[in-house]
């Protein structure tokens, strides 16, 4: 027996095939999470596929230590993307990776495509697929509520993820709500789900793994598993996430001068301490919770009450609403909404429809300005304003973005394709269509790093590297590109090993390489810390060689940087064009040098 | 001294979900991991946006579920502090009709293994509590006489 599960369920809609068989040498190989699933997207998923057609996949893993260890919660997700063309990495947390481990699976993959709108249960050993039906096209948070009435199981063991009617009318950028409050966000995950007609899969397990088959000293487990305890709740290593949660970020980001406000325009926002995580706390927060295994509990939920007549202070019903530092900042700052409340609605907004919230924040703010300079107007937009500041126009556009018409190619379907479509036919607005490779970058607008790190990654996520707080490292320091970007490329190596096994993002910092040898030793996994910085530059590997046959061009993106990077204030001050130039070809040679690709 | 108290849920409106209490009571009681061999639960009611509750032995000091059982030796009251006490090599699911799990009135707070043919149920041991991030869960002596 393994720690890591080696099952692997392949689900082909097309066929309505379900298979269920064992790739040890796989897992043991890559560890489990991202070095599986980015193996498997290879093994399965041509390089000219069509993103939303049969040939595409979605695959879901999980890792060695989930479960094992507190904070080590989350599934990844891999696929073809359909906003960037190339590779789709996405993480999220709640309880999937749990129901994941409870039903022996360390692998899920969902190939072709269902006739019908359909959505899969997995409960143990029984796979069914079955029609949606009235459940198609449903609000998210509606259909979290009908899935845990039609799928009753033990307590505590199910996992729902679902997907919105973005996704379902094929937003580049629709999400997938997984439990309540997690998602996998960005890239189109939920988009590749909704080409494939599946509105929902709901997971639940109930294996249980004997530790002493499992592990060579079950006592040595329970003391390694105490210290990391003791470190995530008695010392201050994670004390910012439980408190004031990533949305403590607010002020002193405005501080820096490195608030993304007004679409990129400026970096600090008049009303910044009204949107910060401690007005929330203060205001609105309802109540705090965890993913599982995670005793910090970083997830925020605020109560908002919404009054939906004028008679009676008697018509008003309250909603919960999980809130964090990038909802906040692209869907607050970058739109010039100043108030808790607004921003609140607007996550709401996004959430019921299943929309990256970081995305269409970027796209609203791209098309306020677009509105105010005059290069969209009331023909574009049916006569429906689009102004910073002004929420109900944007709780319209998200929804009319949601659900465009496929047949009518006007702006709200052009806003649905991302920001490049959008520039194509309005030239005039490419200037500040602020994303690296289609993607927009996440509320740091830290500094050089902060852009560089979103060009370079993998997912061009702010996630990969870790850009923005090497930003904050280096204010006031002279540092060479080459060693700037070393720097960035080995932390995105070590985080594929995070990511493979699969540690919450929040607690790297724990998660040092001797303690994840210290944790896999105790599992029977002899890696060391070596072995581990190696797999994680052989993954790297293969997530540009998977990039790269997908299509992805570096020069291609280079060649459309928007200007507005070199105009917004950022923590480092304006940046040079000439810097950030050196900076990408320090990063060429890296790809050729220590990535061995030919570009 | 710890075995004259009894598991309380003290504080729920503390708890986030986290599943510390449900895990440490499998790999320390049960040297598993598993959620299912747990004595202890947590669930969502109307999940995330909902509460949660903890499903767990009351730990009383007269309990029901223990005359009921036809099996000799199979389930007792502890002597001090309130809850019960199964033996495992003596309890056995297959030849009774798992009275005690419908003598308790508290749904799940003590439920049959299907693999151990035993009931599962707290120990009242305070493993638990010592994860709980949060202090939901504490050990006392049992004041009331349930
Ligand atoms: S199992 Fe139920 S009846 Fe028995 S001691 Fe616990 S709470 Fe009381
Ligand atoms: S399951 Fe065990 S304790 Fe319960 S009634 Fe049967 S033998 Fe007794
Ligand atoms: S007190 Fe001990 S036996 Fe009872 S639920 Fe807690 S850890 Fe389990
Ligand atoms: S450990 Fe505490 S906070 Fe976590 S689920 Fe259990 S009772 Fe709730």
């Amino acid at each position: 027996m393994s720690s890591i599960p080696q099952d692997i369920l392949e689900i082909n809609l097309t066929t309505q095939e379900v298979q269920r068989y064992s790739r040890p040498e796989l897992f043991e190989k890559w560890i489990g999470g991202l070095g599986v699933a980015i193996n498997l997207l290879n093994e399965h998923v041509p390089p000219n596929a069509d993103s939303l057609g049969p040939e595409n996949a979605v695959i879901f893993a999980i890792g060695s230590l989930n479960t094992f260890f507190p904070i080590i919660s989350k599934t990844v997700v891999t696929f073809k993307s359909p906003l960037t063309g190339d590779l789709g990495e996405s993480y999220a947390g709640g309880r999937l990776s749990l129901a994941m481990r409870f039903s022996g699976l360390g692998a899920i993959i969902i190939k072709g495509t269902a006739e019908k709108s359909s959505y899969i249960t997995i409960v143990d050993d029984q796979v069914e697929i079955k029609r949606a039906g009235p459940l198609a096209y449903m609000y998210t948070t509606t259909l979290g509520r009908v899935l845990r009435e039609l799928i009753p199981v033990g307590p505590g063991r199910r996992s729902s993820i679902r997907i919105g009617p973005a996704s379902e009318n094929l937003v580049k950028y629709g999400n997938v709500v997984v439990d309540s409050f997690r998602h996998f966000g960005r890239l189109g995950c939920g988009t590749v789900l909704g080409a494939k007609k599946i509105k929902a899969i709901v997971i639940s397990g109930e294996k249980d793994l004997s530790l002493e088959e499992l592990m060579p000293d079950r006592r040595v487990y329970l003391k390694t598993y105490q210290t990391i305890w003791d470190s995530c709740v008695k010392t201050d290593v994670m004390k910012k996430y439980h408190v004031l949660g990533t949305a403590q970020n607010i002020l002193p980001l405005n501080e820096l001068n490195a608030l993304p406000t007004r679409n990129f325009m400026k970096g600090r926002f008049e009303h910044a301490i009204d949107i910060s995580g401690e007005k929330f706390a203060e205001a609105y927060l309802g109540r705090r919770v965890a993913c599982n295994t995670c005793p910090v509990g970083c997830i925020h939920v605020a109560i908002l009450r919404e009054r939906y007549g004028v008679d009676s202070p008697a018509d008003i019903h309250s909603i919960a609403v999980p809130y964090d530092h990038e909802p906040i900042g692209m869907l607050g700052s970058t739109l010039e909404l100043g108030n808790g409340i607004q921003v609140l609605k607007l996550i709401e907004q996004s959430e019921k429809f299943g929309i990256d919230a970081i995305t269409v924040g970027v796209i609203l703010g791209w098309l306020a300005e677009a509105y105010e300079k005059g290069i969209i107007n009331d023909s574009d937009t049916n006569a429906q304003p689009i102004r910073f500041g002004h929420l109900d126009d944007f709780i319209s556009v998200i929804k009319n973005i949601a659900n465009r018409d496929p047949n009518i190619k006007d702006l709200y379907w052009l806003a649905g394709e991302g920001l490049n479509a959008l520039v194509e036919r309005y030239s005039d607005g490419k200037h500040f269509a602020v994303c690296f490779n289609n993607n927009p970058p996440a509320a740091y607008s830290t500094g050089p790093y902060n852009v560089i790190g979103h060009i370079i990654g993998g997912r061009h996520s702010h996630l990969d590297n870790a850009g923005y707080s090497y930003d904050q490292k280096t204010i006031g320091k002279t540092v060479e590109p080459d060693e700037a970007i070393s720097k960035l490329c080995k932390e995105e190596e070590w985080r594929n090993i995070l990511n493979s096994l699969i540690v919450c993002l929040f607690a790297r910092n724990l998660y040092t390489p001797s303690l994840v040898s210290e944790c896999l030793g105790n599992l029977g996994i002899l890696k060391t810390e070596r072995e581990l910085l190696n797999l994680g530059l052989e993954i790297q590997k293969i997530r540009l060689k998977t990039k790269f046959q997908f299509g992805y061009q570096l020069q291609r993106i280079r060649d459309r940087l928007p200007r507005r990077i070199y105009e917004m204030p950022t923590g480092h001050g304006i940046l040079s064009e000439n810097s950030i130039k050196k900076l990408l070809d320090a990063y060429e040679d890296m790809l050729r040098t220590r990535y061995e690709l030919k570009i | 001294m710890i075995m004259a108290n009894r598991l309380r849920v003290a504080y729920l409106e503390r708890c986030i979900g986290c599943y510390q209490c449900v895990l440490a009571c499998a790999r320390v009681n049960e040297k598993s991991l598993s959620v299912d061999r747990s004595s202890i639960k947590v669930k969502t009611i109307g999940g995330y946006e909902g509460s949660f509750a903890i499903i767990v032995c009351r730990g009383c000091l007269e309990p029901p579920c223990v005359p009921v059982c036809p099996i000799e030796g199979a389930i007792r009251a502890r002597s001090q502090g309130g809850g019960i006490l199964v033996n495992r090599k003596i309890c056995d699911s297959t030849k009774c009709h798992q009275e005690c799990v419908t003598a308790c009135p508290i749904p799940g707070a003590i439920h049959i293994d299907q693999e151990l043919k035993n009931a599962i149920v707290c120990r009242q041991c305070s493993t638990c509590t010592k994860f709980c991030p949060t202090g939901v869960l504490i050990m006392e002596e049992p004041k009331l006489g349930f």
